[in-house]
C-alpha cells in the first residue's frame, strides 16, 4: 500500500485536467497498458509444455488457451475501437463541428467505452490469476 | 486543474476496491481456493501500473496526434494462437 500511495502521491505533482476528455483518454492509456500487459504474459506460455503457466510463475504468464486467446484478442480489438471514436470526437471538434455532431461523436465514445469496460473485466481476471 | 489530496485518497479508495472486486471473482471462480497472499500483491502491483499509466497519461494533451501516438503503442502484432 505504500507504493500505491507513493505512486498515487506523484500524481500531485501533475497537473490534469478533470474534464470528459482528459479522462476518456487516461481510461485508454490504462487499458493499452493491461492489454499490452496481458499479450505479453500471454506469449509467455506459447512455449511452454501444453501451453500451461508454471504453478509459481517468475514472470506473468497467461496460459495459452483459447478462451484466453479470445479475450485478449478481442479486448484489443474494441480498445482501437474506442480509440478510434475519440479520434472522431477530436476530428470533429477541431473542424469546430456543432454541439449536435460532437453529442454524437461523444457517445459513439461513451458506447464503445462501455463495451471496452466489460471485456477489460475478462483480461483483467486473466491478469489476476496469472498476470503480474 | 492541479490534483487535490483528496483526489489521492479517493484514488487510493478506488484502487482498495477494485482491488476487493478481483478478489471477491476470483473466490466466485474458484472458490474452493484459498487466494494467497502473493495473489494480493499481485493486485496491488497491477493496480500500481494503472496508477502509473493514469498519472503518466494526466498531463497529455488530449488530440488527434496524441491519440494516434497512443493507438500506435497498442501492441499490433497479433496473438499466437492457443494451444489448448
Amino acid at each position: 500500500m505504500r507504493k500505491l500511495i507513493i505512486l498515487a502521491a506523484l500524481t500531485l505533482t501533475l497537473s490534469a485536467c478533470s474534464n470528459w476528455e482528459q479522462t476518456t483518454y487516461q481510461a485508454l492509456a490504462t487499458a493499452q497498458t493491461t492489454l499490452n500487459n496481458a499479450q505479453t504474459a500471454y506469449e509467455v506460455s506459447a512455449t511452454l509444455p501444453n501451453g500451461a503457466c508454471p504453478a509459481v510463475p517468475t514472470v506473468a504468464c497467461i496460459p495459452h488457451t483459447k478462451a484466453a486467446y479470445t479475450s485478449i484478442s478481442d479486448a484489443k480489438a474494441i480498445w482501437k475501437t474506442a480509440a478510434d471514436a475519440m479520434i472522431v470526437y477530436e476530428t470533429a471538434k477541431a473542424m469546430n463541428a456543432g454541439p449536435t455532431a460532437l453529442a454524437q461523436a461523444q457517445a459513439g465514445v461513451e458506447a464503445a467505452l462501455a463495451n471496452l469496460g466489460t471485456i477489460l473485466k475478462d483480461v483483467q481476471a486473466l491478469m489476476a490469476l496469472g498476470g503480474k | 486543474m492541479a490534483i487535490t489530496s483528496q483526489d489521492v485518497a479517493t484514488t487510493v479508495t478506488e484502487i482498495q476496491q477494485a482491488g476487493d472486486l478481483i478478489l471477491q471473482e476470483i473466490e466466485t471462480f474458484a472458490p474452493s481456493v484459498a487466494v494467497p497472499a502473493s495473489v494480493a500483491e499481485m493486485l496491488l502491483d497491477l493496480a500500481a501500473k494503472a496508477v502509473a499509466a493514469w498519472a503518466a497519461a494526466a498531463g497529455v494533451p488530449v488530440t488527434v496526434e496524441n491519440l494516434q501516438l497512443l493507438e500506435a503503442k497498442l501492441n499490433p502484432a497479433p496473438l499466437t494462437p492457443p494451444t489448448v
